[in-house]
């Protein structure tokens, strides 16, 4: 491992950590922190540029605590099943996790048409794939920092109309 | 960049709406920003549904066409085909309608003009009385020999030329000389001068040269009402004994015997009928259609009835081809069936008179 690498995994930690406590707790967010870290050592280890294991980390985080949680409700008293019963995974998407994508576009969409001009307009431009540079243009705004305000702003705004969260389980 | 500057560029991270460096600028400070991090975190569920182009395509669909600003719609407007070529016809339009001359009603015009030209032929009191002129000069007196005796010259050939003009066919005359527009030639002036000073003593050759003005602007008449709406030229032939046709100016005289022939030509497509009436007898001489430019001769073959009398012949010129209207449907035969009977021109009436 490179001193680099390292130095990154080591913050990496320090961040998985304060962000999983945050949503499962401490107890559970260090087993989280340390399965993430072991991950990203062992089935990433080619992986050394911060680019790249910033957003792999986020999405290794994500599912582990979306299936913590997942876990945490079955094991709830009264949502208890017979083993027997339960439906044998058949290797596809996973059904709760398309629902929550399903759950999550329709929320979006909603909360988008509550959105004002200037914001609807910066949302179609980022869903269009245009930079902020070419946003800039397209907005006549008068410099990029302006372009990145506005995007805050409606981001905030976005996110407000979302209640909170942009997944409900958070 | 500034870290607070940074923290703005969080919301192009779910889209993809960041450069290299600015997405670098943003994993860095994560890095060292809890706040941060945790916001980059949340963005994942964002991130991953936004990376499906069909969610994406799903959600722009959701949020409507873009706003288009007026002056883009405005020029959105005229780029389009339609309104282009609408603009273009209706230009091509103008152009045509300043372009084309107003038809005048030509037999109107013929008619009146004579009689007030010959009104006009007689002097005012007032003209026919001016203060004496002073005896001209001896180089002047030569002038004015030579100029009575062409005048007496042209006196006889205008009434000639006038009395022909009444019987004979109306066929497209000469232009009319242009209205000098520098300064007369010697001559001309010369013959100016001279009948100025004459005109207290020769009031009849003053006539005379009224009357020649009038009979030219009888026979400018006459050639504006060849050119009317009828969309055609026309003029009539006659043959010489070498057995060439030459063209009638308008003022030839016609003998029984004399052949005659008209000729027409359309200067847009259209339906030409000529009919020959003689006695109160109408003859159809000939229905044809004609393409633009296209020639006629009237009879096809053969010339004119020459017998002595007198007789008319009227044209009149429909323009439009009723073949492409005959092959089209019903909707454009019932739309073009009222235009092409009202766009039919008067008939143009021609009198000829052939003496024994």
């Amino acid at each position: 491992m490179t001193a680099a690498r390292e130095q990154i995994l080591t913050a990496l930690r320090e961040r998985i950590l304060a962000y999983a406590a945050s949503r499962i707790g401490r107890d559970q967010a260090e087993d989280l922190a340390q399965e993430t870290l072991l991950l990203l050592e062992e089935k990433y280890a080619h992986l050394e540029a911060m680019e790249d294991l910033l957003p792999l980390s986020f999405q290794v985080v994500r599912y582990k605590i979306a299936g913590f949680l997942r876990k945490g409700a079955r094991r709830g008293e009264f949502h208890a099943a017979q083993v027997d019963e339960l439906p044998l995974p058949d290797g596809g998407p996973d059904p709760l996790a398309e629902a929550e994508r399903k759950q999550l576009e329709q929320r979006l969409q909603e909360a988008l048409a509550k959105l004002d001009g200037r914001c609807r307009q910066m949302f179609r431009y980022k869903l269009e794939g245009m930079s902020f540079a070419e946003i800039q243009q397209a907005m006549r705004a008068e410099s990029i920092n302006t372009v990145y305000t506005w995007d805050f702003r409606c981001r905030k705004r976005l996110l407000e109309l979302m209640g909170g969260s942009w997944e409900k389980w958070k | 960049m500034k870290p607070e500057q940074v923290e703005k560029l969080l919301g192009g991270y779910a889209t993809g709406t960041l450069t290299a460096e600015e997405r670098a600028a943003l994993f860095q400070e994560a890095l060292h920003n809890q706040s941060l991090f945790d916001a980059l975190a949340d963005e994942e569920g964002l991130r991953e549904l936004l990376a499906d182009p069909a969610a994406r395509r799903r959600l722009l669909d959701s949020l409507g066409p873009a706003p288009v600003s007026f002056t883009e719609r405005l020029r959105g407007f005229f780029w389009r085909p339609l309104p282009m070529s609408a603009a273009a016809a209706l230009v091509a339009l103008a152009l045509v309608v300043v372009m084309v001359r107003q038809p005048e009603p030509p037999v109107e015009i013929a008619k009146n003009i004579p009689q007030q030209q010959e009104e006009a032929a007689v002097p005012p009191p007032a003209a026919a009385a001016p203060e004496p002129a002073a005896p001209p000069a001896p180089a002047e007196k030569k002038v004015t020999r030579v100029l009575e005796k062409d005048a007496e010259k042209e006196r006889s050939t205008i009434s000639q030329d006038l009395s022909a003009r009444a019987d004979a066919p109306v066929a497209e005359p000469p232009p009319p000389p242009p209205p000098p527009k520098h300064a007369p030639a010697p001559a001309e002036a010369e013959l100016k001068k001279a009948e100025a000073a004459e005109r207290p003593a020769e009031p009849k050759l003053l006539a005379e040269s009224i009357r020649r003005e009038a009979r030219d602007e009888v026979l400018r008449s006459i050639a504006k009402m060849a050119d009317v709406a009828l969309d055609i030229e026309h003029f009539f032939e006659r043959r010489e004994a070498s057995g060439d046709y030459s063209r009638l100016t308008g003022v030839e005289q016609l003998h029984a015997g004399d052949a005659v022939r008209l000729s027409v030509r359309a200067i847009k497509a259209g339906t030409l009928v000529a009919v020959m009436e003689q006695d109160g007898v109408r003859k159809p001489l000939m229905t044809s259609f004609l393409r633009e430019g296209q020639q006629m001769r009237i009879p096809a073959s053969g010339d004119l009835p020459s017998q002595p009398g007198e007789r008319y012949v009227e044209i009149s010129f429909t323009p439009g081809d009723p073949a492409a209207a005959m092959n089209q449907g019903f909707r454009t035969r019932a739309v073009m069936g009222p235009q092409s009977s009202t766009v039919t021109a008067n008939p143009l009436r021609i009198r000829l008179n052939y003496r024994e």
